[in-house]
C-alpha cells in the first residue's frame, strides 16, 4: 500500500524532511512518501490551511491509499473537521497525527532540559506515527485524528481527543482494531466542496447574550453547554438564520432559528462555514445543515 | 514478568512461556483487566515482546513497528526452515535498536531460545536445565584414565560427573556470579 504523509508543522528541527524519512524508514505496512506542505505552529494554523490541504490530497488522490497529515496538536481539531466537510463521499482515510506534546508545553523553566523535551516530543510523534499509517491502510475512509493511543473522528472529536456521542473510530489493543463506527473504503471518486465562508458568528447560550450587529452575518452558530430555553430578552437577529445546538425543550422557535442533531460546536462550526459558501440560500443552508449532520452517511 | 505475544504460527509457545512462569499478553490469552478501557498502549507496560515472524498480520507490523520505536526488549522468533527474509533484511537495518533481535529455532530449540531471552532480561529467570547443546571434548589417555576410574568408584556417569564439576565451579566463583 502506499501512503503520503504531509507535513504542516508541530515539528522543532530543519531537516523534518530526513527525519521523517528515517521514521518512515522502519514501516512495514506500507510505502510512505512525504511532502513538506508548510511548517506552521499549532496556535497560527489558519482556516485556510485546510483548503489547501484539501487540494493538495484531491489532487493526488488516485496515487495513494491513504494520507497522513503531521500537524501540530493546537487546532488540530479545527482543521481535521473542515477538511472532512469540504470532501464529500470520501472513499480513502485521511488521518492527522502528531506530537502528542503542544509547542509550548515544557515551557516552565528549570524543570525539562531541551533535550529531554526534544526526546519526548520526538518519542510521542514517532509512536502516532506508527499508528497513522497503520490507520491509513485499514478499512476506513474517514477523516480521523490520532494523538497517543486514541485514535477519533474529526467530526465526533471531543476535548482530549475522546468521541461524542459514538465509538472510537478504531483503538490499539492487539494493533489497530476498527471498530464499527468506520465507514469502509469506496472506489467512487470523492466530490470538492472547496472553500468555506467565515462569515459565520459563533456564541454560546449563555445567560444576558448578546450578539453584536445581528443581521450583518452570513449565519449565527448558537451552543448550549445545558439544556435551556432562549432568553426572552434576546436580540434576535431577523435575517441571518441562527442554528441552535443542545437541547430546547419545547420552545417554540422563531422561523430563522434552526435547531440542529447533537453534535460537537467545532464540527457544527466547520459544517456551517463550509455550508455558508456553497449553499447561497437559506433554505439549502437549513438542509445542508439539518441533514447527515456528521457526514457520516455519505455524501454530504 | 510481562511477555507481550503476537503468534500466528503453528508453534505453541505459549505453553512454553507457561513453563518460564510469566504472565503472557496476546491475542488469545488476552490483556489484564486494568488495560481494557484505558486508552495507552499496552506496551508500555510489558517488560519484552515476542514475535514470530514467519506469519505476518497486521498486529505483528504494528507491534514491531512501536517496539522498534519504544525500544523494547524485543525478541523476533522464525523457524530455521521459513525463514522471512524481507523481515529480517528490514531488522537488519542500522536504525533498528540493538533492545530487538532475531533469532531461528527449531522444536527442538525454541525452549532454549526463549529462555536465553527471557533470562538475559530478568535473571531470575531460570536457564533450561536440560543438557542438549553438544560438546567435543578430546583428553590426554591420563585424564582419560583418572576420569573413567573416578567415574567408577563413584558410581555416575562421565557426563554427569563433568556437568554437576563445572556447576558447582559455576555457583563459587564470585566474578561470574557479579555477572549474573
Amino acid at each position: 500500500m502506499r501512503v503520503l504523509a504531509i507535513y504542516t508543522g508541530g515539528l522543532p528541527g530543519k531537516n523534518i524532511v530526513e527525519q521523517l524519512q528515517h521514521y518512515f524508514e522502519l514501516q512495514l505496512v506500507a510505502t510512505v512518501d512525504i511532502h513538506l506542505f508548510s511548517s506552521i505552529t499549532g496556535g497560527d494554523v489558519p482556516y485556510s490551511l485546510s483548503s489547501d490541504l484539501t487540494q493538495y490530497i484531491y489532487d493526488h488522490y488516485n496515487d495513494y491509499d491513504g494520507f497522513v497529515v503531521i500537524h501540530s496538536i493546537d487546532n488540530v481539531i479545527y482543521s481535521a473537521n473542515l477538511t472532512a466537510f469540504q470532501f464529500s463521499n470520501l472513499g480513502k482515510p485521511i488521518v492527522f497525527t502528531g506530537a502528542t506534546l503542544s509547542e509550548d508545553f515544557f515551557s516552565f523553566p528549570g524543570h525539562f532540559s531541551n533535550t529531554e523535551q526534544s526526546m519526548y516530543r520526538e518519542m510521542s510523534l514517532r509512536t502516532s506515527l506508527v499508528t497513522a499509517v497503520q490507520l491509513a491502510t485499514q478499512n476506513t475512509s474517514d477523516v480521523s485524528i490520532t494523538y497517543g493511543s486514541r485514535i477519533v473522528k474529526a467530526v465526533r472529536a471531543w476535548e482530549n481527543f475522546t468521541t461524542y456521542n459514538e465509538l472510537d473510530l478504531a483503538s490499539i489493543r492487539f494493533g489497530i482494531e476498527v471498530t464499527t463506527a468506520a465507514r469502509p473504503r469506496n472506489d467512487q471518486p470523492p466530490i470538492l466542496r472547496l472553500g468555506f465562508d467565515t462569515n459565520v458568528y459563533m456564541v454560546p447560550r449563555q445567560p444576558e447574550v448578546i450578539i453584536p450587529t445581528p443581521n450583518t452575518y452570513r449565519a449565527i452558530l448558537m451552543y448550549a453547554h445545558q439544556d435551556r430555553a432562549l432568553p426572552s430578552q434576546f436580540n434576535m437577529p431577523t435575517d441571518t438564520p441562527v442554528f441552535l445546538l443542545g437541547g430546547l425543550g419545547h420552545q417554540k422557535l422563531p422561523n430563522n432559528v434552526f435547531a440542529l442533531p447533537p453534535v460537537t460546536p467545532v464540527t457544527a462550526l466547520s459544517k456551517l462555514m463550509v455550508g455558508c459558501k456553497h449553499f447561497p440560500t437559506t433554505p439549502e443552508l437549513v438542509d445542508y445543515m439539518q441533514h447527515n449532520i456528521n457526514g457520516e452517511g455519505g455524501i454530504v | 514478568m510481562n511477555i507481550y505475544l503476537v503468534n500466528n504460527a503453528p508453534t505453541n509457545i505459549v505453553s512454553l512461556l507457561q513453563h518460564k512462569n510469566v504472565n503472557i499478553w496476546s491475542r488469545t490469552t488476552g490483556l489484564p483487566s486494568v488495560i481494557t478501557g484505558f486508552s495507552w498502549n499496552a506496551l508500555e507496560r510489558v517488560d519484552a515482546i515476542i514475535l514470530e515472524i514467519s506469519y505476518p498480520s497486521d498486529e505483528l507490523h504494528y507491534i514491531l513497528a512501536q517496539a522498534i520505536v519504544l525500544q523494547r526488549p524485543t525478541l523476533c522468533l522464525y523457524p530455521k526452515n521459513r525463514e522471512p527474509r524481507e523481515m529480517l533484511l528490514h531488522l537488519q537495518k542500522p536504525s533498528v535498536p540493538k533492545s530487538v533481535v532475531a533469532r531461528s529455532y527449531t522444536t527442538t530449540t525454541i525452549s532454549e531460545v526463549i529462555g536465553k531471552f527471557l533470562h538475559s532480561i530478568d535473571h531470575t529467570v531460570q536457564l533450561d536445565q536440560t543438557p542438549n547443546i553438544k560438546f567435543t571434548l578430546r583428553l590426554t589417555p591420563a585424564i582419560s584414565h583418572y576420569l573413567t576410574w573416578l567415574t567408577e568408584f563413584k558410581n555416575v556417569n562421565k557426563a554427569d560427573y563433568l556437568r554437576q564439576l563445572l556447576k558447582d565451579t559455576a555457583e563459587k566463583d564470585n566474578d561470574y556470579q557479579k555477572l549474573m
